[in-house]
C-alpha cells in the first residue's frame, strides 16, 4: 500500500487507544469515537422510528381499522417524528460533525472533549425515558410531535417524562453546538482562514448558531407545558388568561429553524461530494457560504407559515407569505451551484455521488412543494393534509437522510480503512430511490384530493394511493437493511484496503490522513497550501 | 519548540472555553426570555 | 461505451414505467383517484385553485429546467466518455442572473397571491351568521338569526364499520367517514359569516369545496365567510389533530336553494317546538331507556364502549362505577359540565334536556347497574336554570 508523502500512518508508536471497553467507550473524549457512538446510536434510532412508520403504513394500507386503536396510532405518529427528528437525523449530523470537523480544519480534537462525551451519553438516557412512556399506563405522547395544547395537556403522568426527555435532548444539542462553534472559531490550523474552510464546516458552523438560538426556545415552550399540566399555570389555557396559539408561535419559532438545522449539514455534505466526483471545484464557494447564511437568517422570520389557518391578522399572513417565498431564492442559488459544479465536470457515479445527485433532484421536488405551501391562500387548502406530509418527507428523507447516506458511503472508507461493497451500495441506492418515490409521491395527490393528516382511517376514495404509498414504504424500510449489511461487511469483512485519498478527486485535509486515521490526528497542525485544501480563496 | 506548541494549545483552549461560556449564557438567556414572554402575556 | 448505453436504457425504461403507471392511475373512468385540488363552489375556492395551478406550473417548469441540465450533464460530462473537467470555479454574473430572475418570478407571483388572500380573509357584508363549535369529537352548529342549534356527529353506519375488527368492509358503507347524522344546511347565493371556536382542544373546520379551513381554538373566536354558488352536498373533515377520534368527526354541508332553505328552517323550528313540549311532559321508564340507548350509542359508546366497560385509563367504565351508581346529583353534574382536563365534554351545551335525562336513566340502569333511577327532562331543565 502506497503512502502519500505526508500521509500520517495510524500505527505510529504513540497512537494508543484506551484498552478496556468502558474506558474506550463510556469515558471517551476522542472525537472519532464519539462520532462513531453518535452514528451507531442514530442508526439504531432510525430503525426504531422506522418501525413506527411501518406500523403507520400498515394500518393505512387499507381503509378501516385493522391493526391498532386510534389512540395507539396517534402515539405512533407522535413518537415516529420525535424519534426521527431528535434521535436519528440530528444525532447523525452531530456524529458527522464530530468525526469530520477536527480533521477538516486541522485540529487535534474538539475544543471541549469532556463536554463532548456528556453531550453524547445524555442521549441514550433521554431516549430510553422517551420510549419507556409507550409502556406506561398513560401511554406515550399522542398529540403529534408538535405537542399543541390543550390536546397535549390531556396526557397523563407520562407527559412529565416526555418533557424531561426533550430537555435532555436539548441540553445535548446545545452542548454539542457550543463545542462545534468553539472548535471552529478557535482551533483551526494556522492558515486555515474561515473562507478556506470546507463548506461542510461552514454549514455546521451556521447550524450550531441556529441550535443555540432555538433549542432554548423549545425548552421554554415545553417547560410552560409542564407547568400548565402539573403546576396550575395558564400559559396556554384561555380560561386562565392564556392563549393556546401562543404555544404555536413559540414552538414554530423553534420549529422552523429546526428544519434548517436538519438540512444545512446535508447541503454541506453534498457540497463536498459533488466536487469530488465531478473532479471540479465547488462552483461559487463564496456564494454558497452567503446563501447558507441567508437561509439561516431568513429561517427566523418565517415561522408562522405553519400557522396560516390559526386566525392571524391579514398583515401577519402577508408578511410571512412574502418572507417564506423569499427563502426560496438562496435555496435555489445552492441548487444551481451544485448543477454548475457537475456541468462540464468529469463525473463518475460511485454510491456517494448517486446519493448526492438523488438528493439534489428529490430535495428540489420537496423544496418546490414548499414554495407551493408558501402561497397562503392555497395553503388554506393544503394545510394539515397529506400534501404537507409529502413535502416535509421529501425534504427530510430523500433530502437529509439521503445526504446522511451519501456522507456515510463517502467517509466510511476513511473511518474504517476498508472499501465497502460498491455493488451493494448501488443496489441500496436504486431500491431506496425508487421506493422512496413510490412511498411519498402519491401523498401529494392524497393531500390535494382532501385527505387530512394524522388520521388512522380514511374515506374509500383515498384507498388506492394509500395502498401504493404503503407498498413503497415496506420496500423502502426493508431496503435499509441493505445499508446495515454494507456497513457491517465493510467494518468486519471487507478485504479491500482504502488509501488515504480514498477518492481520486477528493480534496481537503481529511484525505491526507491515512485510512483509518490515527487515533489522535493533527497533534501537530498540518501545513495549509493548495495541495491540502479543497479550493483557493477566490480572487475578487 | 515543544514549549511554544504547548503555550499555543493552552491559549487556544482558554479562548475556546471563553467562547463556550458566552454561548452558554446566550442559550440560558433565550430560555429565560421566552418563559418570561409567556409570563408577561398571561 | 456499453455501460453508458445500459444506463441510458435503464433510465429511459424506468421513466417510461413510472409515466405509464401514473397515466394508468389517472385514466378516465378510474373513479375515486382524484389527483388535483378541487375547483370548489365559491369564489375563494376558484381563486385558490387558480393560484395552485399557476404555482404548480412554475414549479414544473423550474424542475424540468434543472433536471434536464442535470441529465444532460450526467450523460455528456462523464469520465467514462473521456470528458475532461473544465477549470471554472465561479461566475458572479451567473449568481446575479439566477438570483434576480427567481426574485422577479416571485414578485410576479406575489400579486395574485396577495389578491387571493385578501379575498379569502376580508369578509364582505354578510346576511347570516352561524357559530361553529368543535368538540371532542363532533361539531355543534348554532344559527344566530334563525335560532336553530344541533350537534352533528359521524353517522352510525360509518361509526360501526370503523371499529377494529368490525367485520364490515368500508367499501360497503356509503360516504364512509364522510357522513353525519345532521348536516349543516345553508342557503345558496347567500353571504354567510362563520364564527368558529372550540370547547376543549384545537380542531379545524374544513370543507374543501369552500376553499379554506379555519382552526377552532378554545377560548377564541375565528371568523370566516362564504358564498356558495351551487346547491349540493359538500363534505369535509376536521383538520387539526384533536385526540383519538380526530379522523371521525366529519362535516357535511347541505346547500339548498333559498326557498328550500327557508322551508328547512320552518321545519327545524317546528321540531324544536315539539322537543320543547317533550321536555315539559313526564316520560315513562321505557321511553327514557329507549331514547337513552340511542343517544348512548351515538355519543357515548365511542369512549365508554357499547358494554359500558370503558377503555382504561382514559375512558372510565360506567358499569359498576361510582359515578353511575352513586348520588344522582354528581352524575348530572358530570354530564352537564364535563370534566376539565379530560375528554369528557360538557354535554349540557350539546344535548337537549330530554336527551340528557334519557342518557342518565339509561346508564344508571344498564350494564348491570340497577339504581332504578328515572330522570325526567324537567329535572335537568330545573338544574340548568339554577
Amino acid at each position: 500500500m502506497s503512502i502519500e508523502s505526508h500521509e500520517i500512518a495510524h500505527d505510529d508508536h504513540h497512537d494508543h487507544k484506551p484498552s478496556g471497553f468502558l474506558d474506550r467507550w463510556l469515558f471517551t473524549t476522542n472525537h472519532k469515537d464519539i462520532g462513531t457512538l453518535y452514528l451507531i446510536f442514530s442508526l439504531l434510532m432510525f430503525f426504531i422510528g422506522g418501525s413506527m412508520a411501518m406500523v403507520i403504513r400498515a394500518e393505512l394500507f387499507m381503509p378501516g381499522l385493522q391493526l391498532v386503536e386510534p389512540e395507539f396510532f396517534n402515539q405512533m405518529t407522535t413518537m415516529h417524528a420525535l424519534i426521527m427528528v431528535f434521535g436519528a437525523v440530528m444525532p447523525a449530523w452531530v456524529g458527522f460533525a464530530n468525526w469530520m470537523i477536527p480533521m477538516m480544519i486541522g485540529a487535534p480534537d474538539m475544543a471541549l472533549p469532556r463536554m463532548n462525551n456528556w453531550s453524547f451519553w445524555i442521549l441514550p438516557f433521554a431516549f430510553t425515558m422517551l420510549l419507556s412512556t409507550l409502556f406506561m399506563d398513560s401511554g406515550g405522547p399522542a398529540a403529534g410531535w408538535t405537542l399543541y395544547p390543550p390536546l397535549s395537556l390531556q396526557g397523563g403522568q407520562s407527559f412529565a417524562f416526555v418533557v424531561f426527555a426533550i430537555h435532555m435532548m436539548g441540553i445535548s444539542s446545545i452542548m454539542g453546538s457550543i463545542n462545534v462553534i468553539a472548535t471552529i472559531l478557535n482551533m483551526r490550523a494556522p492558515g486555515m482562514t474561515l473562507l478556506k474552510m470546507p463548506l461542510f464546516v461552514w454549514t455546521w458552523l451556521i447550524t450550531a448558531f441556529l441550535l443555540i438560538a432555538v433549542m432554548p426556545v423549545l425548552a421554554g415552550a415545553v417547560t410552560m407545558l409542564l407547568t400548565d399540566h402539573f403546576f396550575g399555570t395558564s400559559f396556554f389555557n384561555a380560561a386562565g388568561g392564556g392563549d393556546p396559539v401562543m404555544f404555536q408561535h413559540i414552538f414554530w419559532f423553534f420549529g422552523h429553524p429546526e428544519v434548517y438545522i436538519m438540512i444545512l449539514p446535508a447541503f454541506g455534505v453534498v457540497s463536498e461530494i459533488i466536487p469530488t466526483f465531478s473532479r471540479k471545484p465547488l462552483f461559487g464557494y463564496t456564494a454558497m457560504v452567503y446563501a447558507t447564511a441567508s437561509i439561516a437568517f431568513l429561517s427566523f422570520i418565517v415561522w408562522a407559515h405553519h400557522m396560516f389557518t390559526v386566525g392571524m391578522p391579514l398583515t401577519g399572513e402577508l408578511f410571512f407569505m412574502y418572507a417564506t417565498m423569499l427563502i426560496a431564492i438562496p435555496t435555489g442559488v445552492k441548487v444551481f451551484n451544485w448543477v454548475s459544479t457537475m456541468w462540464q465536470g468529469s463525473m463518475t457515479f460511485e454510491t456517494p455521488m448517486l446519493f448526492a445527485i438523488g438528493f439534489v433532484v428529490l430535495f428540489t421536488i420537496g423544496g418546490l412543494s414548499g414554495l407551493m405551501l408558501a402561497i397562503a391562500a392555497v395553503d388554506l387548502q393544503y394545510h394539515d393534509t397529506y400534501f404537507v406530509v409529502a413535502h416535509f418527507h421529501y425534504v427530510l428523507v430523500p433530502g437529509s437522510v439521503f445526504a446522511l447516506m451519501a456522507g456515510t458511503y463517502y467517509w466510511l472508507p476513511k473511518w474504517t480503512g476498508r472499501m465497502y461493497s460498491e455493488k451493494w451500495g448501488k443496489i441500496h441506492f436504486w431500491v431506496s430511490a425508487i421506493s422512496v418515490n413510490i412511498l411519498f409521491f402519491p401523498q401529494h395527490y392524497l393531500g390535494l384530493a382532501g385527505m387530512p393528516r394524522r388520521i388512522p382511517d380514511y374515506s374509500t376514495q383515498f384507498a388506492d394511493f394509500n395502498m401504493i404509498s404503503s407498498i413503497g414504504g415496506f420496500i423502502f424500510g426493508a431496503s435499509q437493511l441493505i445499508f446495515v449489511g454494507v456497513i457491517v461487511h465493510c467494518v468486519y469483512k471487507s478485504k479491500q484496503e482504502a488509501k488515504g485519498r480514498v477518492w481520486e478527486g477528493a480534496k481537503g485535509l481529511e484525505w491526507i490522513l491515512s485510512s483509518p486515521p490515527p487515533y489522535h490526528s493533527f497533534n501537530t497542525p498540518p501545513v495549509i497550501d493548495s495541495t491540502t485544501i479543497a479550493h483557493v480563496e477566490e480572487a475578487h | 519548540m515543544a514549549l511554544t506548541e504547548q503555550d499555543d494549545i493552552r491559549k487556544k483552549r482558554s479562548r475556546a472555553v471563553k467562547t463556550a461560556w458566552v454561548l452558554a449564557l446566550v442559550a440560558v438567556s433565550i430560555f429565560v426570555a421566552f418563559i418570561l414572554s409567556g409570563v408577561l402575556a398571561t | 461505451m456499453k455501460k453508458q448505453n445500459t444506463f441510458i436504457v435503464a433510465a429511459a425504461v424506468t421513466a417510461a414505467v413510472i409515466a405509464a403507471f401514473w397515466l394508468l392511475l389517472v385514466a378516465p373512468g378510474y373513479t375515486g383517484n382524484e389527483i388535483n385540488l378541487t375547483r370548489g363552489v365559491t369564489s375563494q375556492s376558484m381563486m385558490s385553485y387558480q393560484m395552485h395551478m399557476i404555482i404548480l406550473w412554475i414549479c414544473v417548469v423550474i424542475g424540468v429546467l434543472v433536471f434536464s441540465a442535470m441529465f444532460i450533464s450526467i450523460v455528456l460530462h462523464r469520465k467514462s466518455r473521456g470528458h475532461e473537467a473544465a477549470k471554472f470555479t465561479h461566475s458572479t454574473k451567473a449568481e446575479i442572473v439566477w438570483t434576480v430572475i427567481p426574485v422577479i418570478i416571485l414578485v410576479v407571483m406575489a400579486v395574485p397571491a396577495t389578491k387571493a388572500l385578501v379575498n379569502m380573509e376580508v369578509a364582505p357584508e354578510t346576511e347570516m351568521t352561524i357559530k361553529i363549535t368543535g368538540f371532542q369529537w363532533r361539531w355543534k352548529y348554532e344559527y344566530i338569526e334563525d335560532g336553530i342549534q344541533f350537534i352533528s356527529s359521524l353517522d352510525s353506519d360509518s361509526n360501526a364499520a370503523r371499529r377494529v375488527d368490525s367485520g364490515t368492509d368500508p367499501v360497503n358503507v356509503d360516504n364512509y367517514l364522510l357522513d353525519v347524522d345532521k348536516p349543516l344546511v345553508i342557503p345558496a347565493n347567500t353571504k354567510i359569516k362563520f364564527l368558529i371556536t372550540a370547547d376543549d382542544v384545537i380542531h379545524s373546520w374544513w370543507v374543501p369545496a369552500l376553499g379554506w379551513k379555519r382552526d377552532a381554538v378554545p377560548g377564541f373566536i375565528n371568523e370566516a365567510w362564504t358564498e356558495v354558488m351551487e346547491p349540493g352536498v359538500y363534505r369535509g373533515q376536521c383538520a387539526e389533530l384533536c385526540g383519538k377520534d380526530h379522523g371521525f368527526m366529519p362535516i357535511v354541508l347541505n346547500v339548498l336553494p333559498k326557498a328550500e332553505y327557508r322551508a328547512w328552517v320552518a321545519q327545524q323550528n317546528e321540531g324544536m317546538a315539539h322537543e320543547q313540549a317533550e321536555t315539559e311532559r313526564l316520560w315513562t321508564l321505557d321511553e327514557l331507556m329507549d331514547r337513552g340507548e340511542g343517544v348512548y350509542a351515538t355519543q357515548c359508546a365511542t369512549c365508554h364502549q357499547a358494554d359500558g366497560q370503558g377503555l382504561a385509563p382514559a375512558f372510565p367504565a360506567l358499569a359498576g362505577s361510582e359515578i353511575s351508581n352513586g348520588p344522582l346529583d354528581a352524575n348530572i353534574e358530570v354530564l352537564l359540565h364535563g370534566r376539565k382536563g379530560t375528554a369528557m365534554s360538557a354535554w349540557g351545551s350539546m344535548l337537549s334536556d330530554s336527551d340528557i335525562a334519557a342518557t342518565l336513566t339509561y346508564t344508571r340502569n344498564a350494564f348491570g347497574n340497577e339504581t332504578g333511577d328515572v330522570v325526567q327532562p324537567q329535572t335537568i331543565t330545573r338544574i340548568k336554570n339554577g
